[in-house]
């Protein structure tokens, strides 16, 4: 940890799609009693958020793989937001996360990223998400977003400056 | 006739609708944090249009006391913009700009604002 401000959270979360919004505001309520910056708090909080959904809606979940890994660390000007959950690429979610990560650095800013997955959803005329959630990330919590997978592992993270 | 539309409740989130002179207002409080949005909003909203219709009232959603939205949240939200500019609904949204999530979040849609005004943006008066 660096600074008076580091910090650092590590945690294993169960997959239970009610721990997504626990683990977003209780993220928030932490930062928001260290960080004046409100807009700041919220920001971190969406990433994390966004990102135990794409775990969750995602992840290559059997009977004895039901937890995953939210790590958080940082200091007053910078955080690293990481979410590792079991995967398979046979499912073809590594491949989509490879993919809309590549799709959304293709563009000269997030915002052009977002506004294009917003006219994507708008012109296909049903719900169809389409990983908006990552794209989000980007836009608005101004995170850049990597991902490795080892095999039976993905690594989401995703940097935010402060 | 479809009748006046009943409040939504739904988890942490809740929808309250007012009605008054050509106007059908609600108010969202809480948290949208469904997994899939789509399932809980798109009734209440088809409702909505249905209602707004037989009224020929405009639509005006309020999200100024709304704490947080998902992005599933949004992709429901983007085909009701468009539903309701195909049945020529005319729908108004009305966020906080001092709040920087929504102010990000509701100027990104102003794409889908247009010549034939029937979709309207407006930060509220604070």
């Amino acid at each position: 940890m660096k600074g008076r401000f580091g910090f650092s959270i590590d945690l294993p979360v169960r997959n239970d799609w009610r721990n997504v919004d626990l683990m977003r505001s209780s993220i928030q309520s932490c930062f928001m009693a260290v960080f004046r910056d409100l807009d700041g708090c919220h920001a971190m909080s969406m990433v994390t958020g966004e990102l135990l959904e794409n775990a969750m809606k995602y992840g290559h979940w059997g009977e004895s793989e039901q937890v995953f890994r939210l790590r958080i660390t940082g200091d007053s000007t910078h955080a690293t937001i990481v979410v590792e959950n079991p995967a398979s690429r046979a499912s073809g979610h590594v491949e989509r996360l490879d993919q809309t990560i590549a799709w959304i650095r293709s563009f000269a800013n997030p915002r052009d990223a977002y506004r294009t997955r917003l006219r994507e959803i708008a012109d296909a005329d049903v719900k169809q998400s389409r990983q908006l959630g990552l794209v989000r990330v980007a836009y608005e919590g101004n995170g850049i977003l990597s991902c490795a997978f080892d095999g039976s592992v993905v690594t989401v993270t995703v940097e935010i400056d402060l | 006739m479809s009748g006046t539309v009943e409040n939504l409740v739904a988890g942490d989130l809740s929808i309250e609708v007012l009605e008054d002179k050509g106007l059908v207002r609600c108010d969202w409080r809480g948290r949208s944090v469904e997994r899939e949005a789509d399932l809980t909003l798109r009734p209440f909203f088809d409702r909505l249009l249905a209602r707004a219709l037989e009224l020929g009232a405009t639509l005006e959603m309020h999200f100024e006391q709304l704490d947080y939205f998902n992005s599933s949240t949004i992709g429901t939200l983007i085909t009701f913009i468009q539903k309701a500019r195909r049945q020529k609904v005319h729908l108004r949204m009305v966020y906080a700009g001092t709040i920087k999530w929504q102010s990000l979040s509701f100027d990104a849609l102003r794409m889908f604002e247009k010549s034939d005004q029937l979709f309207e943006l407006k930060v509220a008066s604070s």
